[in-house]
């Protein structure tokens, strides 16, 4: 969008060049109408067409100086605000670094703006300085305010304000924010708690916030992936939420598939126990999302080996995929006969991932891709075993049948 | 809370898109005695360093014309040059520290940063 100001006057321009198109767009047609009855000369008809070419070269006229004129001021303006930006950025750095004194009185929006996006970018001490001081100066008010605004785009606003500002004591209006009637203000909202709460310390008043947090990440009934990119943002303050999470045994599915997704993410090892207990969920997505994350973890318990083998059979095919991926982590004397079975599964990815599993499970998993490479009672599974050989450097028996390194 | 630097006088090239985040670098490095040179994209750094000599490379991934890796690997492979480099980055994904340290980064530093950390980190760096 090239304009960041001024919606007003631009709407209004337009406004007005369409009401004068549709004058004279009018007064012609009615002219051409009056023709046809021959109630009009044709001096008239033309007079009017005359009219209504120079109202549309008038409209087009107005519109092209005013968008020239809207760069032609708005460069030096962007430029301005950039220089307060980029002076209160040092003045800002020098009050953190005790080389400036607090600024005092009303601050304007720079000061704010510029403040904020320093908040942002720091981390550790130094940001929970920042924050201190942000709250010291209440810099975070004015934005609490407009969190009950009644137009979205000033409520969003507001809330991007507060998720880079991470100031402790906007946590309990923003968990109210998660209640939006909007579904993007209430995961805007949810942001802005998790990147606050990233920054906390562990200790008992995070734990409180973390379980009012997953009740609220709960109600906002975001869809998953909106769910999982605002755990991933709680970075070390996630295990205590997913906990939270995990404890309530009426999570709905969506939810349930976003914790298991971070667990992977994040390589939580603490809830492998909560993915191996998924693995036979009724929900297919939540099946795949926990052997998701046991691959993403790189763990397999004994507890895992049924449900995993049991999963390899599954109906939905991503969820035999994940499967595959996740026997690689079993114990080679179960992995590698399960491995070699789905070697010859209908899906294409499934066979690959079988394959890939087996290469990963070391010399007796690279014998059988070997072995099925050279014979396999499915042609499609030995193909499979030979092009996984040949991208790992393997010559396989197959490399002369037309098979070359994938791309 | 006071910024201490106890190396001094090291030519530092920072490209970054970001104006508050290369500016707090400049802030933060300026005063150890660090000469501090801000480029905004891949063919600045580019021309910033074939330009001149510079002891330390601190780079962002994401650039308005590119990927900061391709300055990465223009530094090493073009250049031969075997400077120190940061990345810096908003992503904490394995794969792009990976992809860093493979075409030779010295550090993978992910945003948001400690400035006392990243200061600590140049000085040992251009110690």
């Amino acid at each position: 969008m090239w304009r960041r100001f001024a919606d007003i006057p631009y709407t209004l321009l337009v406004f007005g060049i369409f009401m004068l198109e549709l004058v004279g767009l009018g007064t012609l047609i009615w002219t051409f109408a009056l023709r046809t009855g021959q109630l009009v000369p044709d001096v008239f008809v033309e007079q009017t067409l005359i009219a209504a070419t120079a109202i549309t070269a008038l409209g087009l006229l107005l519109l092209t100086a005013y968008i020239l004129a809207y760069h032609v001021l708005s460069v030096p303006r962007e430029r301005r605000r950039q220089q307060r930006l980029e002076t209160w950025t040092d003045r800002w750095f020098g009050v953190l670094f005790s080389t400036e004194p607090t600024p005092t009185g009303r601050l304007g929006a720079d000061a704010t703006a510029a403040a904020f996006e320093i908040r942002e970018r720091l981390k550790g001490s130094e940001g929970k300085e920042f924050s201190r001081l942000l709250e010291e100066l209440r810099l975070g008010e004015p934005l609490l305010d407009r969190l009950r605004s009644f137009r979205l785009t000033t409520r969003l606003s507001a809330l991007d304000g507060l998720a880079k500002a991470r100031l402790p004591g906007s946590i309990g209006p923003l968990m109210r924010a998660m209640l939006d009637p909007n579904p993007v203000a209430r995961f805007m909202a949810g942001r802005a708690v998790a990147r606050t709460m990233s920054e906390m310390p562990p200790d008992a008043r995070r734990d409180e916030v973390a379980l009012t947090f997953a009740r609220a990440l709960e109600l906002a009934a975001l869809p998953p992936g909106a769910s999982g990119e605002i755990l991933l943002l709680l970075e070390d303050a996630a295990p205590v939420v997913l906990a939270a999470l995990f404890l309530d045994g009426r999570l709905p599915a969506p939810l349930v598939r976003a914790a298991l997704d971070v667990v992977g993410r994040h390589r939580l090892r603490e809830f492998t126990d909560e993915a191996v207990s998924r693995i036979t969920y009724r929900d297919r997505e939540v099946r795949a999302a926990a052997l998701r994350a046991l691959a993403r973890l790189g763990i397999a318990p004994p507890q895992a080996s049924d449900p995993i083998v049991i999963a390899l059979n599954d109906d939905t095919e991503f969820v035999r995929v994940q499967a595959a991926r996740a026997a690689a982590y079993l114990p080679p004397e179960v992995a590698v006969p399960v491995l070699q079975g789905s070697m010859g599964d209908s899906s294409w990815w499934v066979r690959r991932a079988s394959a890939e599993s087996l290469l990963k499970l070391g010399p007796k998993g690279i014998g059988t891709l070997w072995a099925a490479a050279n014979k396999h009672p499915d042609v499609f599974a030995g193909d499979m075993a030979a092009q996984v050989l040949l991208d790992a450097g393997i010559k396989a028996p197959q490399f002369g049948s037309g098979l070359s390194e994938t791309a | 809370m006071r910024l201490e630097s106890k190396k001094a006088m090291s030519a530092i090239l920072v490209v970054d898109d970001d104006p508050i985040s290369a500016r707090l670098l400049e802030l933060t490095l300026t005063p150890g005695g660090h000469q501090v040179e801000v480029a905004r994209d891949v063919s600045s750094g580019q021309r910033a360093l074939l330009a001149g000599h510079h002891d330390l490379l601190i780079l962002d991934i994401f650039l308005p014309d590119g990927s900061g890796l391709e300055i990465l690997r223009f530094l090493r492979e073009d250049l031969k040059q075997a400077i120190p480099v940061i990345v810096l980055s908003g992503h904490r994904q394995e794969d792009f520290a990976d992809r860093a340290t493979k075409l030779g980064a010295t550090q993978y530093v992910t945003k948001p940063f400690s400035l006392r950390d990243l200061l600590a980190e140049v000085d040992r760096l251009t110690g």
